[in-house]
């Protein structure tokens, strides 16, 4: 039933943050690994708002202060259907709250929005700041308004965005899927009437409000003037780590040099790292409030501006003891303690409940209103998380109580859809046509589609009435209400099978598992050198910041060094020593072959108006692919093998098959299920297109996970890891190697054994619960030992009942 | 030791099998492993299902019956706070609940049942003193007759056999009721039956009052009798000569024995047999307790005494004071308080006696109405879960009858179940459609093998169900007025011997109309919600199908209300005996075709016997198996009939004097082993799928026979005596 998916919703679900970037909202468009050029960009025919993601050159380099701080956590939002709401964090400094503000926004919508029932609201800290009728269909349009003295505050502030919109002609819930707005990230910011009195960092708890750039991005420039030497690395990679975690930015890309960086734009941090001797070396003077021995702070220098980040001591060892104690210390998690909850303040607020036991949570918690719809189609949005021990995916279920009512509905189209990451999940038909009534009405959700880490759970109820049949003029505006939703409404989530599986890619980019729960990790870079060493902390930033904690990484030279740590490897194909690739289950000859290959050729995306056409014309057809489909791309693969497959064999072979489908159909069930799989153990050879792979094995000798992040060339090392921790790509790792292409579908294999990790203190319930899941996913398994155990049974009762009672 | 290791491996086996089963694994995951082990017990079934592979199949129907139980429990109750929908939910599962408990309950009991005994223990050198009681109260003397010689033609050491008639038909009580017509009617019976007796040469015994029915009229014949032992006769039960050599040898092996059973053989249909013409080629209903759960029983030294047929020691009977009569079913009582203080008891499962039992609908509810409050009675007096000095098996067995007449509750809800929902769109069982195919397909796959394995060869697929349908629309306010008020019920007699000479529809047949009626409305109703609500579609089919299970049920029902005039009177026997016959002075010899207790069908050697008008009186002489006074017995020709062989008479006994009893009754009743083999013909196991194809015919048949009585022939019988069974 779940194994019902949507191609226009999967596309956007796939990535935890729909409108990070515009374009993925779209249906037809891939979860690309974009490495297109950016002098290719302007050859697509796309619509003339599409920028690239590069900040637009004709920045002014302002040394001193920017006149404007971008506010969107992507380079577009996009406000989708009849109704939508994003809200999510940013962050001011003491300086910055107390200026003279003004809002700017810009968006443009789609043409079927009609502009007199369509209106786009802006909140900021629950006050409303912007009302604006959603009327840009052909460029963006462009508001700015002045925010009141006292809204804003220092640290954390919420900006919502409230759009309502309705089609100017048609009334099908069909329609609802071309209603969007979209929300343009250059032009949206705060921006300062007087840029005098923009921002100063003084502490380093101000570091989230550095804010992002444009496309949501934010760039942690670490200058080291040591950066080659090896006694530099760890520190380097503690700084990146540390300062992403206390910023809680929502992408990080790291990069490092020896020298001061060109220009600062928005975004951007300048964070100074040497030992006094190396920085007064590169810019002369330290700051007075550097002082002589160990720093860490904001400090104001001519050559770099007002506000970098000074980290020095006087030796290296002075340096990574602050480091540790003031900068990464205050946000080290102990391993045993499990969070509350998962930042995702960046991008959607309140903050992801961390679920690691059985646990109920309550709509309002989730952030979700009581609410009520007039519309066809109303979607809210809970967004929850996993911990990376996670493993319940066979068989576990949720359960949503619902709290809601619905009036006069059409009966059979109405329905209520729950869907986990883009999956639909459960299907709840409404079917008394003059309306009805949840009260804690239970609704069951596999735990099918849930992941390690960040989870998004759509809940949509689509209530066309009988008024959308004749759709008379006006027929869409507002009317009555047809749906109300209760904040009392309930996600519980049972307790779950709570055990490590490596390799599990998706569990690395969900919570950082297995690293987050290791003492030490060993790191081995292709070559230590510095575009070695920024991918790696790149990387780091990220796996930090979904760990919640700083790994504690130690850069090594050689696989040798590696012992029985869990490893990361960070580099190019070609910079890999020989043997080291097979061990995490890619070809060695990789390593010359790969980066010999001719560049592929970017597909560039259709053109948005005919993607939506196209899902829309998929919806109705219900044309339905598998859940491995979720790259979006139609039709895929499987499709494609079976209808093939369909029109061969004789009768028997099509009886068969359409038993299979209708299995596949009814149960999620194939017999290709019960195949064993087949032990042999192949090397991976990269498919065409492939630029990255990302692939995990446990070591045989130390049972150790090792993760390896290969890129194809050398030269693309840090644009493609800058690419790989976006949130869209970092979401699609999974399985045991995940290869990323441009402009097609991730390359995913899944895992044929897996080894189980144990998490936590030895429990009987947890293990019932593993064995069940283990059970569930080895169907064949579980039927055997059953059967054997009924055997065990009923010889036993013989035997039993041969010497009990009476016997002639 | 070894027993203890062995109890030790089953828990272990136990313990695993639960855990497994009560791991939550996906639905998908179930459908796999319940297939295969649906389909490794079909394999079985095929191969070898006897002794150790029995059980394993056993074993595995438990795992899905386990698996359903569980996925029930977890998923399937509707939400509390909807508590239309959560009320009848929590009955219909309670319902599945005891279902599944009584599956159980039965493993436990037939699981391994003892084997027949293969010869039973010589008679000790001296034969123990035998007293038989026939108790009677309205018996025709007839019937009397030929039970009492029966009992008294039986093989037994001279002068160590006492047959005494216990009548309660005739007590001083009746004899002088305020009733005139009444109390000279006993008075009559009584003068009848005493020289009934007095012929025959047993005892005849009546006592002052009616008080505590068949057991206070048992008790008298104890206090007016001195024998070892008691035989327990009913008035229609005439045993075969080799009744005690079969079993009184037991009682010289264990002097804590007080309980020799015997099954119940009937030679004549009961209702549902005779209307559904299945009496020659189904088991009986009672086989499939005679033929097997006592046998299981028995295994637990707990086969009870089940009222006659049966051999009982008197000491035993004397440390509880004689026959229990607290509750109407003194048999079971009896027994489970001898049980509870140390007596054993023996099953023999040999057919001994042949017996009537109730020929129509309305006298077979007043007989199942009487069993079922009584065995209410028990639960509710004895608790036999909780009866000290029973073990532990014992009392899981009495537990297992006793509780078995609650079905009544049961099978009404199930009948009710679907149409709450075609009905009134309540959903009392909430499941997706996958999920219901996976998990109640399975296990009602698996319900009916596990029957098959446990009860094949004496219960046919379906027919448990009818019978227990039949049944419950009359023994659910039966049960009910026993829960409520325990000591109300009263003894009431079965009528037995009834005439059916015309087709009507039983007085007791008008609510099954109604059922009918009401579920033809849910295929309506089906029908409706089909169409009106598409998108319901899957579970209104779902919920439809077990509607029209229901409904073939009711179909059925309709066909054992709609009573068929009887052909025969009592069912025929082959048996071949030699003798003569004279008529109008001409003799010629013979030799017996088939015999029944009505009449004899012989073929004359002779061909001077060409023509013989019907109705032409004469008599019949037969080498008998026991020295008789005379052997010449008045007949007289019903039918006549030529084949190529000769001459076939079909004979009416027309007993004059007690003698004649004892010439049919040695006829009749001095071979135990045709009965043997009428029920081995019978016992035939057909399989589901047959079975269940077969139960359909009959019930597409009965449906259009019962409607065609329904309209063509209305004619609800006004029988007040019957109607008064009943109640």
């Amino acid at each position: 039933m779940s194994a019902r998916f949507l191609p226009i919703l999967a596309a956007a679900a796939l990535l935890p943050m729909s409108g990070l970037r515009a374009q993925e909202a779209q249906p037809r468009e891939p979860a690309p690994f974009m490495i297109a050029p950016p002098a290719q960009q302007p050859t697509a025919p796309g619509p003339a708002e599409r920028k690239p993601a590069e900040p637009a050159p004709a920045t002014p380099a302002i040394p001193a202060s920017f006149a404007f701080k971008p506010l969107l956590p992507a380079a577009r939002v996009t406000l989708e259907g009849e109704s939508d709401t994003r809200s999510w964090a940013f962050y001011l400094t003491q300086d910055e709250a107390g200026a003279d503000l003004n809002l700017d926004i810009a968006f443009q919508n789609a043409l079927v929005v009609m502009p007199e029932a369509s209106r786009l609201t802006v909140r900021i800290n629950g006050e409303r700041i912007m009302e604006s009728p959603i009327a840009s269909s052909d460029s963006l349009r462009r508001n700015s308004t002045a925010i009141r003295k006292g809204l804003l505050r220092a640290g954390q502030n919420t900006i919502r965005f409230e759009a309502v919109q309705r089609h100017r002609t048609d009334c099908t819930v069909a329609s609802t899927y071309e209603l969007w707005t979209r929300i343009d990230g250059a032009g949206t910011r705060l921006s300062f009437k007087n840029p005098a009195q923009q921002s100063r960092l003084r502490s380093i708890d101000d570091l989230p409000a550095v804010g992002a750039d444009e496309s949501g991005q934010t760039t942690i420039h670490i200058v080291a003037p040591g950066a080659a030497s090896a006694v530099a690395a760890n520190s380097i990679l503690a700084v990146a780590q540390g300062v992403a975690l206390r910023g809680r930015y929502s992408q990080t890309t790291v990069r490092i040099s020896e020298r001061l960086p060109d220009r600062i734009r928005p975004g951007m941090l300048t964070v100074l790292l040497g030992t006094g001797k190396e920085l007064r070396d590169l810019i002369g003077t330290l700051p007075a409030e550097a002082g002589t021995g160990s720093f860490i702070g904001f400090a104001a220098h001519p050559k770099f501006g007002p506000a970098a980040l000074l980290v020095t001591g006087e030796t290296w060892q002075d340096l990574e003891a602050i480091i540790a104690k003031l900068l990464t210390g205050p946000v080290s998690r102990p391993t045993n303690i499990n969070r509350k909850t998962m930042g995702t303040a960046s991008w959607h607020v309140p903050d992801a409940p961390f679920i690691s036991d059985s646990q109920v949570l309550r709509f309002s918690e989730l952030g979700i209103p009581t609410q009520e719809s007039s519309g066809r189609r109303m979607r809210v949005r809970a967004v929850v998380a996993m911990p990376g021990d996670f493993y319940a995916n066979a068989y576990g279920e949720a359960t949503l109580y619902l709290d809601g009512a619905y009036s006069e509905i059409l009966p059979g189209d109405s329905h209520i859809e729950i869907f986990v990451n883009g999956n639909v999940a459960a299907t709840v038909p409404l079917n008394t046509t003059s309306g009805g009534l949840f009260q804690q009405t239970p609704i069951t959700i596999p735990l099918r589609h849930f992941r390690p880490g960040i989870n998004e759970i759509w809940f949509e109820a689509v209530t066309p009435a009988k008024s959308d049949l004749a759709c008379g003029p006006g027929a869409t505006l507002p009317g009555k209400n047809r749906f109300a939703l209760f904040d009392t409404t309930a996600l519980a989530i049972p307790n779950f099978a709570k055990i490590g599986v490596s390799p599990n890619l998706a569990a690395v980019a969900g919570t950082g598992f297995p690293y987050s729960i290791t003492s030490q990790i060993a790191l081995l870079v292709g070559r230590l050198d510095i575009p070695n060493l920024s991918a790696a902390a790149t990387l780091l930033a990220r796996l930090a910041q979904r760990a919640d904690r700083p790994l504690p990484v130690d850069v090594i030279g050689s696989a040798a060094a590696i012992g029985s740590r869990p490893a990361l490897i960070v580099g190019a194909a070609g910079q890999m020593p020989a043997g080291l690739l097979p061990r995490v289950g890619i070809a060695d000859t990789v390593r010359s072959t790969w980066p010999q290959r001719a560049d592929a050729v970017v597909i560039v995306p259709e053109t948005e108006g005919t993607a939506v056409f196209d899902a829309v014309i998929n919806r109705f057809q219900g044309r339905q692919t598998t859940p491995e489909d979720s790259g979006g791309v139609a039709p895929s693969t499987e499709a494609v093998r079976d209808r093939w497959r369909g029109s061969f064999g004789g009768l028997f072979a099509r009886y068969f098959i359409s038993l299979d489908r209708w299995l596949q159909r009814t149960f999620d069930l194939s017999f290709a299920q019960l195949r064993t799989p087949s032990r042999a153990p192949s090397l991976y050879e990269p498919a065409e297109g492939a630029e990255l792979i990302a692939a995990q094995a446990s070591d045989p000798d130390t049972r150790q996970v090792w993760t390896a992040f290969v890129v194809r060339q050398e030269e693309a090392l840090e644009k493609n890891l800058d690419r790989l921790v976006t949130p869209g790509n970092w979401a699609g790792m999974a399985g045991k190697l995940t290869a990323f292409r441009s402009g097609q579908d991730n390359h995913v294999l899944s895992a044929d054994s897996t080894a189980f990790v144990m998490t936590r203190p030895f429990s009987l319930a947890n293990m019932r619960l593993v064995l069940a899941n283990w059970m569930s996913s080895n169907i064949g398994i579980y039927a055997l030992t059953l059967l054997a155990a009924c055997i065990g049974l009923g010889i036993g009762t013989f035997l039993m009942l041969r010497r009990l009672g009476r016997h002639s | 030791m070894r027993t203890a290791s062995y109890v030790i491996f089953w828990a272990f086996a136990t313990a695993v099998v639960v855990a497994l089963i009560t791991l939550p694994i996906s639905l998908q995951a179930h459908l796999i492993a319940g297939t295969i082990v649906v389909g490794a017990m079909i394999l079985l079934k095929f191969l070898r299902p006897y002794g150790v592979w029995r059980l394993i199949a056993l074993g595995l129907g438990t795992a899905i019956v386990l698996r359903y139980v569980y996925w029930r429990t977890t998923s399937t109750l509707p939400p509390v706070n909807q508590l239309e929908d959560f009320i009848p939910g929590l009955i219909l599962y309670l319902a599945e609940l005891y279902n599944i408990g009584m599956l159980f309950l039965s493993l436990f009991v037939v699981a391994m049942p003892l084997p027949r005994r293969k010869s039973a223990p010589p008679l000790p050198a001296e034969a123990p003193t035998v007293d038989v009681f026939v108790p009677t109260y309205n018996e025709e003397p007839e019937l009397l007759a030929t039970t009492l010689s029966a009992a008294l033609a039986m093989d037994y050491p001279a002068g160590r056999l006492t047959v005494h008639l216990l009548d309660d038909g005739g007590t001083d009580e009746k004899c002088n009721a305020d009733n005139f017509v009444a109390a000279s009617a006993a008075r009559e019976r009584r003068t009848q039956l005493q020289a009934l007796c007095a012929g025959l040469g047993c005892t005849y015994l009546t006592r002052e009052r009616n008080i505590s029915a068949k057991a206070g009229n048992l008790n008298n014949g104890l206090a007016n009798s001195s024998g070892d032992l008691i035989v327990v006769f009913d008035a229609d039960h005439a045993p075969a000569r080799t009744f005690l050599t079969e079993t009184i040898g037991y009682f010289g092996q264990d002097p804590k024995l007080f309980l020799v059973q015997t099954p119940h053989f009937f030679i004549n249909p009961d209702p549902l047999e005779r209307n559904l013409k299945t009496f020659k080629a189904m088991p009986s209903e009672n086989e499939m307790f005679y033929g097997i759960i006592q046998r299981g029983l028995d295994k637990w030294n707990a086969s009870f005494f089940c009222g006659s047929a049966a051999v009982l020691r008197r000491t035993a009977l004397q440390t509880t004071n004689g026959f229990s009569g607290r509750s109407i079913t003194e048999d079971a009582e009896t027994a489970i308080t001898l049980h509870a203080t140390g007596w054993n008891s023996v099953y023999v499962d040999k057919p001994l006696i042949a017996g009537l039992q109730p020929a129509t609908f309305a006298s077979f509810i007043g007989q199942r109405s009487r069993w079922a409050q009584g065995m209410m009675q028990i639960l509710i007096y004895h608790r036999p879960m909780l009866k000290s000095g029973l073990s532990l098996p014992q009392r899981l067995c009495y537990s297992s009858s006793a509780l078995f007449w609650l079905f009544p509750f049961v099978r009404l809800t199930f009948l009710v179940a679907p149409l709450f929902y075609l009905f009134f769109g309540l959903e009392i069982f909430t499941a997706s459609g996958p999920e219901f195919i996976a998990y109640v397909f399975s296990y009602m796959v698996v319900n009916l093998m596990m029957q098959n394995y446990l009860y094949g060869r004496y219960r046919w697929p379906w027919i448990s169900e009818l019978y227990e349908f039949i049944q419950s629309v009359y023994l659910l306010p039966a049960v009910i007025s026993v829960l409520v008020n325990p000591g109300k019920p009263t003894f009431k007699v079965t009528a037995k011997s009834e005439e059916l000479g015309t087709r009507r529809i039983s007085e007791l047949g008008l609510p099954f109309f109604i059922i009918f009626a009401v579920l033809t409305l849910g295929v309506v109703a089906t029908y409706w919600r089909t169409i009106t609500q598409p998108y319901n579609a899957d579970t209104t089919l779902v919920v439809g199908l077990w509607n029209i299970l229901n409904l073939l049920m009711a179909g059925c029902a309709l066909g054992v209300v709609s009573e068929r005039p009887e052909g025969r009177g009592a069912r025929r026997f082959p048996v071949k005996r030699r003798g003569q016959i004279s008529i109008d002075g001409r003799t010629a010899p013979i030799v017996t075709e088939n015999v029944s207790v009505d009449g004899v069908a012989i073929r004359v050697l002779s061909k001077g016997f060409d023509t013989l008008p019907v109705g032409s009186r004469g008599e019949v002489s037969f080498e008998t198996t026991i020295a008789m006074p005379r052997d010449a017995l008045p007949v007289r020709v019903a039918r006549s009939a030529s084949d190529q062989k000769g001459l076939v008479l079909g004979c009416q006994y027309e007993p004059s004097d007690p003698v004649h009893s004892r010439i049919i009754a040695d006829l009749a009743f001095s071979d135990a082993a045709i009965w043997s083999d009428f029920q081995k013909a019978r016992r035939q196991n057909m399989g589901v799928v047959y079975g269940t194809l077969r139960f359909l015919r009959i019930a597409v048949f009965q449906t259009s026979r019962g409607l065609s009585y329904f309209f063509g022939l209305y004619r609800f019988a006004r029988s007040n005596a019957a109607r008064r069974a009943a109640e």
